[in-house]
């Protein structure tokens, strides 16, 4: 019998899920459900809405596992894909929350909203110019995305991303400053780009709703 | 070097290498034509330079857009794995049994085996979630005609209670093993076969393992499924399945010095209750896992 080298991955763990197996499916909650929570929390604000967009994400997991393709992307990706979906619809559907309503161009659609807000006796402010409220609520989704895989990586990786990224150090300026071999920083480096990029991977755009079809 | 020359492997390490550092893979492409040429005729390459591009942009502006939303603690809440599963075993879709492999997997010395292998899996195989239901059960929202047949059903209500409390002692055991860091999970199959047919979780800080199945027939009378660790050729019994809501299961501690390590394998065999394992070879495994 050949030993295995290592845990089950991710792709091998849903594989299993879509057969029916529940402890696999508890493997993948210990993996990323932090991941989903601390995202849905930082966008959402409030620990109740962020336990369901969890709730609702492993759902679809459990209902929708036959479907994951690993050819579109990582199933962090995935779940995190769903949770954006699950969470920006409660940002939307918020009533304590602005109505955000994108005014300009040649489209009428968002004049005509404001206008029927201000009959309705809606207090109406104004952002940036230019601004795309829906691409402004996908940035704040990736930033909370990217704050929480942050907040679960060891304290080593954390610090050298933030020395490279925050404040702009070289590989070998951050070596100097820490005080560690090269070699060292830049394993911890790669190890902590590759989790983002691992959360990350998914398309941010029109295929989101493709990736999280049959709601 | 040409466009040719750097291939796919050079230049996907020195997407990598560039991305260590912030504009990093920015700096790469304006600077680095044997790069900037791959890229311009390389599909996949170009993917990755996205990616790379993707992940460098966004934790840039995620450091960049200043303080974050003042979170008290963004930790999981300790209940919430349970109501997720509680909600899933409610609203989640039953599995259709899907067509694995061979109908019936043969196991030395059992019984046949008369039930299909996935039959009713989607609900059997809901093990934390069965759990919860017996102690719904046990909770008193089921009212039982205690008149009639009085004995038998003070025996079935004992006895599911011995299941429940058996079950919630493995759901703990689980839940405890999925949240110790470092821990292995692996897939139980049968011998000869890849096909996973149930899971078994490892944590070494613990020294605890779990094992559930629900393909494992009922053994025939006079024998048991025992569990057995090997390592370095010797194999050492650590417990014996028990089975209950259509689950075959065991959970326990293993000694550190038989435990669990690299090459190491954890099986179930079907032996004798007389006799023990003492026999000359020892029975075959009719489920294993490698760690």
């Amino acid at each position: 019998m050949d030993p295995r080298p290592g845990p089950a991955t991710d792709g091998e763990l849903v594989a299993r899920v879509a057969l029916g197996d529940a402890v696999a499916f508890a493997e993948v909650y210990a993996r990323y459900a932090q991941h989903v929570f601390g995202a849905a929390l930082r966008l959402l604000g409030d620990r109740g809405a962020a336990e369901e967009v969890v709730q609702e994400t492993w759902l679809a997991l459990w209902n929708r596992a036959g479907q994951f393709d690993a050819a579109r992307g990582s199933v962090a990706a995935w779940l995190l894909t769903i949770a954006r979906n699950r969470s920006l619809d409660r940002y939307r559907a918020s009533s304590r929350r602005p109505r955000l309503v994108s005014i300009g161009g040649d489209d009428d659609e968002g004049w005509d909203e404001a206008e029927r807000m201000l009959a309705a006796g809606t207090p109406i402010g104004t952002g940036g110019e230019g601004g795309d409220p829906e691409a402004a609520l996908d940035r704040s989704w990736t930033r909370a995305v990217v704050r929480s895989v942050l907040a679960t990586l060891p304290d080593v990786e954390r610090r050298v991303i933030e020395l490279a990224y925050d404040d702009g150090l070289t590989q070998a300026e951050i070596a100097t400053r820490v005080g560690w071999p090269i070699g060292t920083v830049k394993t911890r480096t790669r190890r902590a780009l590759s989790r983002l990029r691992e959360a990350l991977a998914a398309p941010l755009g029109e295929s989101l709703e493709e990736a999280d079809g049959g709601r | 070097m040409g466009a040719e020359g750097i291939g796919h492997a050079g230049t996907l390490e020195r997407l990598e290498d560039a991305a260590l550092e912030r504009g990093g893979v920015m700096r790469l492409i304006s600077s680095d034509a044997d790069v900037a040429a791959h890229l311009e005729t390389c599909a996949a390459c170009a993917a990755e330079r996205d990616a790379w591009l993707r992940v460098g942009d966004a934790l840039s502006d995620a450091l960049a857009s200043g303080r974050e939303r003042a979170i008290a603690s963004d930790a999981l809440p300790v209940d919430l794995s349970r109501r997720t599963l509680d909600m899933v075993a409610a609203q989640g879709t039953l599995r259709r049994p899907p067509q694995v492999g061979p109908a019936v997997r043969a196991h030395p010395g059992s019984a046949p085996a008369t039930v299909s292998r996935f039959r009713g899996r989607g609900r059997r195989m809901w093990l934390l979630a069965t759990a919860a239901a017996i102690a719904v059960l046990l909770g008193g929202t089921v009212v039982v005609d205690l008149t009639h047949q009085r004995d038998q059903v003070a025996q079935q209500r004992d006895q599911a209670r011995q299941e429940a409390r058996q079950l919630a002692d493995l759901t703990s055991t689980l839940d405890a093993l999925l949240q110790e860091p470092g821990h292995r999970l692996e897939a139980l199959a049968a011998t000869g076969t890849t096909a996973p047919e149930g899971t078994v979780v490892w944590g070494a800080q613990s020294g605890r393992l779990a094992v559930v199945t629900a393909d494992l027939p009922q053994p025939p009378a006079g024998s048991e499924y025992r569990c057995w660790v090997e390592r370095g050729g010797t194999r050492t019994a650590v417990g014996a399945m028990e089975f209950g809501a259509g689950l075959a299961y065991w959970a326990g501690w293993v000694d550190p010095a038989s435990g669990i390590g690299p090459g190491s394998v954890f099986g179930v065999s079907l032996v004798p209750l007389a006799g023990g394992s003492g026999a000359a070879s020892p029975p075959p495994a009719v489920l294993s896992a490698s760690f």
